[in-house]
């Protein structure tokens, strides 16, 4: 299990994140999704040991996993740039990782280098970014880590290794009972192999629920009248992102579902749907790219 | 369960050897060529050059041994730590490299141990296992004895020294910058910096002290050279027994020895500090990879302004001499030198940031660097500490040793008066001053120097009083005044002069043949020319004398000399009848030529014993024998003849130096005299030597001799006219 206990990282005076908390059961997948810069990279590194945390720690089951040399030999960390060494072939690589991870198995790094059809005996500074992409993962998965963290892990990759790569990572928390934690801006691409989705907006955490619930609290609601309204009729109603448009209102509901659902009958609407939201819908609610909609449809006028 | 606790990571520290081989080869086989070619193993002149070196390889000590860190050594102690090093901690550069290595399962303690204690401890084992051996042979050739185990002890530890420091530098600037090429110019600026600020300090002491650079024994040069980790003692060559005959030999050795183990003391516990900052935080983990630290960027911002300011420094001033450079001229240098070092800082510190947001951690750099210069002029300008005006009480003094050291820039004060050695001999170290009339004189001309404190000479002088309470104070003084050194020749007449006599016309040491006592001076290879007014030489063989002949000559030179009054000495008043030139060589290693002591002494009608020596030697004759005339006569002033004349021979006391000097009369500013009956009038007035001073007062009397039937050419004879 991974647990991430209140952590803040501050560079200088910028605060990178802040009072994050989360956790990875053992046989789960957690998908981090934010935008650029917004601390994904940063509490990935933490969670590897690489960066302190100024307050608040990552633990692996129990244990702080900052300058830990008990529990990094299960732990692997894919960056977003694995480093290999100079002139490294992935049958040297995986020599050279082997030393760090007691359990390398090659074996399944020939077969995932046959799965990837790639050349165990090519220098990888030859490879093309999705090739090194996926030696880095081939490397990974044979070192066989009980935590597995992965940086913007479809960057790069093709359709078809991407569903790959979700079935290998499925196939491998089943048989491991990993705990694996994904990031990634691109929340459609995670949502295919996570269980768990925590949305980091800025420097902290503004969504984290399992993946089966998490459009349960909140609801799209599209309404008609028979004749124009204005704004002020839903003032009563507690809602987000309210859109008058003459006889046609839209919003989003958040929270008690049912006693604004209840309001909204009262409205006289001659029509009223009521829709789950998809996954990014939820992404654009909680980061709230609406507001960036509005800006970019006023910015050529 | 319990943990298992471990130095460093075992596996890790294979795969590290392993991975490394090739590089630890290299260490290996660059130290050996140290060893092997450096001065350890070899004899004294070993060192000098590294082809030579190359040829010395297998050839044992004979006479003398030497444990110094040279210049090639010096060299491989830098560079090798740096390379290695800059190699193990470049991962910390790379953000994809730092990131994976960082993630490992081994925690940043044992990483930090792998990568310095495994170089560290190969490089120092490689280096002491080959000095053990070096020592071992030169036990096998001189015995084992307390003066070798001192000094191969001083040089170990000295080479450790440099080797931590420079692995010190490059560790910490690693860990302090975003990129390898800032993390080399910091390393490289760290490790710069101490011999750069002590070079500085010597600069400012030299304008502040009127002059002093390498001589300058003040307070702050010694922190200097203690708080520099690349100061070095000088090459000590050590002859056998010659250590129990220096009072005060284990001096520098055991101060050398102290100060190299609080240096590895100091960087060990640096290593540690460095250990916790990793840990803690470093550079990258701050502020990426791309830029210096504050610490990293203040060293780089002001160590090679420094450098460059150096340079300037030495360009503009030091090529001149400084005696001849006004103070205002000395200001206005200073003050472009320190705009050179502003600038200068202000480009390295926009380099290693690319910001001039930054611009505060030069800025600091600089006011810090140029206040502790300032002060430290501030404090030897008025002299606070005593070290230039102080005098002892006479009633104190028990007992002076006064020098009169020269370097590339100084002369050695010529109490000869322009008779002997020109520039033979390097400088004049005097015997202890102990009786009251010899202390006195020794005073009063200490008195002179305080008193006239302009730069007037190229002239220095150092003292060294005794006193009764069993301490001692040093002073040196550089740029004498005219006064000073007019003052000096006082010391003609004493006892100090008297034994500056000795030591050239009888010294101790000349032998017949090597007796295994070094340095010796031999007969054998002595040769003496006698030189006529005319110019013409003989050269006679010295060694045709017997031993017993060869010092009754000498001797009487001796007498004669220390009986000419002090007047006629240096304003001559009598024509000499010609000059007697005695070259003898200096031995010292066995075969090995390395100076020579020579004088040309004039010989007046007034030595008796010299005369009646060389007529019993039947050379008086051939000393006298005038066979040519006067061909032209010509007269030049003394300052227009700088261009044709040497420096030395203008400036220093002799310009009828040991060698008879040729004259391009052709294109030299001379004028001829046509008459021949003011030939002789221009020649009573003419001394044959003068003393000049350093300004070049007076006209030469240059007289072309016949020389139609002299092949080679007899010489141009030049006279000095006041």
């Amino acid at each position: 299990m991974i647990e991430i206990r209140s952590v803040t990282k501050k560079y200088g005076d910028f605060t990178a994140i802040e009072d994050i908390s989360l956790t990875v059961e053992e046989c789960s997948v957690l998908g981090i999704a934010g935008f650029n810069g917004c601390g994904k990279t940063t509490l990935l590194n933490i969670c590897a040991g690489i960066f302190k945390a100024d307050s608040g720690a990552v633990y692996l089951d129990g244990e702080d996993v900052f300058d830990n040399d008990t529990k990094r030999d299960q732990l692997f960390y894919v960056s977003d740039d694995l480093w290999f060494p100079v002139g490294a072939t992935l049958k040297s690589a995986g020599s050279f990782y082997s030393t760090y991870y007691p359990q390398f198995d090659y074996s399944i790094l020939e077969s995932l280098c046959e799965l990837f059809s790639l050349d165990m005996k090519k220098p990888i500074r030859g490879f093309s970014k999705g090739m090194t992409r996926q030696a880095g993962l081939a490397i990974a998965f044979a070192a066989k880590p009980k935590y597995l963290l992965i940086d913007e892990t479809f960057d790069g990759l093709d359709p078809h290794k991407k569903e790959l790569l979700r079935k290998l990572i499925l196939e491998y928390i089943n048989d491991t009972n990993a705990s694996v934690i994904v990031s990634s801006h691109d929340l459609t691409e995670v949502s295919g192999v996570c269980d768990h989705i925590a949305i980091i907006k800025g420097k902290q955490l503004v969504f984290n629920s399992p993946i089966e619930d998490i459009s349960k609290d909140l609801r799209k609601v599209v309404l008609t009248f028979h004749e124009a309204v204005n704004e002020s009729l839903f003032a009563e109603i507690k809602c987000k992102n309210l859109k008058v448009n003459g006889k046609k209102a839209s919003l989003t509901l958040h929270g008690n579902i049912d006693g604004e659902l209840s309001k909204l009958e009262n409205l006289g609407a001659d029509d009223m749907d009521v829709q789950l939201l998809t996954l990014e819908e939820v992404f654009s609610e909680e980061t709230e790219v609406q507001s960036d909609n509005e800006k970019i449809k006023k910015l050529f006028k | 369960m319990k943990k298992s606790k471990s130095f460093s990571n075992k596996s890790v520290t294979q795969k590290d050897l392993l991975s490394n081989y090739s590089a630890f080869s290299l260490i290996l086989l660059a130290i050996f060529a140290i060893a092997f070619f450096g001065t350890t193993l070899g004899p004294t002149f070993l060192g000098n050059s590294f082809s030579y070196e190359l040829s010395s390889l297998l050839q044992r000590p004979d006479s003398s041994y030497c444990f110094s860190v040279t210049e090639t050594e010096l060299g491989f102690a830098i560079i090798i730590p740096f390379v290695v090093f800059m190699l193990q901690f470049s991962f910390l550069h790379k953000k994809s490299s730092c990131y994976t290595t960082l993630s490992f399962n081994i925690s940043r303690n044992k990483l930090y141990r792998n990568r310095l204690l495994l170089p560290l401890l190969f490089i120092i084992a490689t280096v002491v296992l080959v000095k053990l051996y070096a020592f071992k042979i030169n036990v096998g050739v001189f015995g084992f004895d307390k003066a070798l185990t001192l000094v191969f002890a001083a040089h170990l530890l000295t080479y450790l020294k440099i080797i931590l420091f420079s692995i010190f530098c490059t560790v910490a600037s690693c860990l302090l910058c975003g990129r390898t090429i800032e993390a080399a110019a910091a390393a490289a600026s760290m490790f710069i910096f101490p011999s750069a600020l002590s070079l500085y300090m010597g600069y400012i002491n030299s304008f502040s002290l009127y002059g002093a650079d390498e001589y300058s024994t003040t307070i702050f040069t010694k922190i200097a050279s203690i708080l520099n980790p690349l100061d070095l003692t000088d090459n000590y060559y050590l002859y056998p027994s010659y250590y129990e005959s220096v009072d005060g030999f284990s001096t520098p050795f055991t101060e050398s020895i102290v100060v190299s183990l609080v240096w590895i003391a100091v960087l060990c516990i640096s290593f540690v500090a460095m250990a916790h900052y990793f840990k803690r935080c470093y550079k990258p983990e701050k502020s990426g990879f791309k830029g210096a630290s504050a610490v990293a960027s203040s060293f780089i911002s002001v160590t090679l302004p420094l450098i460059v300011t150096l340079i300037s420094f030495n360009e503009l001033v030091f090529n001149q001499y400084l005696a001849y450079v006004k103070i205002g001229s000395l200001v206005k240098y200073l003050i472009l030198c320190l705009l050179i070092f502003v600038i200068c800082a202000l480009v390295c510190n926009f380099l290693t940031h690319f910001t001039l947001k930054k611009i505060k951690y030069a800025l600091t750099g600089i006011i810090a660097a140029i206040s502790i210069l300032l002060v430290l002029a501030g404090i030897n300008s008025t002299d606070i500490f005593g070290t230039y005006n102080v005098i002892p009480d006479k009633a104190q003094v028990k007992e002076i040793h006064i020098e009169f050291p020269s370097n590339g820039m100084m002369n050695a004060i010529d109490l000869s008066g322009n008779v002997f050695f020109g520039l033979i001999e390097p400088s004049y170290d005097y015997a202890l001053i102990d009786t009251e009339n010899e202390i006195e004189l020794v005073m009063d001309f200490h008195k002179t120097v305080v008193d006239n404190r302009d730069k007037d000479t190229t002239l220095c002088a150092s003292f060294t009083y005794f006193l009764k309470d069993g301490t001692k104070l040093d002073r040196t003084y550089h740029f004498l005044s005219e006064e000073a050194v007019l003052k000096a020749m006082d010391f003609r007449s004493s006892k100090i002069g008297e034994e500056y006599l000795r030591e050239r016309l009888l010294p101790d040491t000349v032998v017949s043949e090597y007796t295994g006592e070094i340095p010796y001076v031999s007969y054998e290879n002595s040769n003496l020319v006698l030189r006529r007014l005319s110019g013409d030489t003989a050269s006679l063989e010295l060694s045709n004398l017997s031993e017993e002949e060869h010092f009754r000559l000498r001797k009487a030179i001796f007498e004669d000399a220390v009986s000419i009054p002090n007047d006629e000495w240096f304003y001559p008043t009598t024509t000499p009848l010609g000059y007697l030139v005695i070259n003898t060589p200096i031995y010292n290693d066995t075969s090995w030529y390395s100076d020579e002591t020579a004088f040309a002494m004039p010989v007046y009608p007034s030595m008796k014993k010299t005369l009646s020596m060389l007529e019993e030697l039947g050379w008086l004759d051939i000393l006298t024998k005038q066979d040519m005339e006067i061909k032209e006569v010509y007269v030049a002033e003394l300052a227009d003849m700088v261009e044709e004349i040497t420096a030395s021979e203008v400036t220093g006391p002799i310009f009828t130096s040991l060698y008879p000097v040729t004259i391009n009369l052709d294109t030299a500013p001379v004028t001829r005299v046509e008459d021949p009956a003011q030939w002789d009038e221009l020649l009573k007035n003419a001394h044959p030597y003068y003393y000049v001073g350093s300004e070049p007062h007076g006209r030469l009397l240059i007289i072309k001799l016949d020389d139609s039937e002299k092949k080679p050419a007899a010489p141009t004879v030049i006279y000095y006219m006041p």
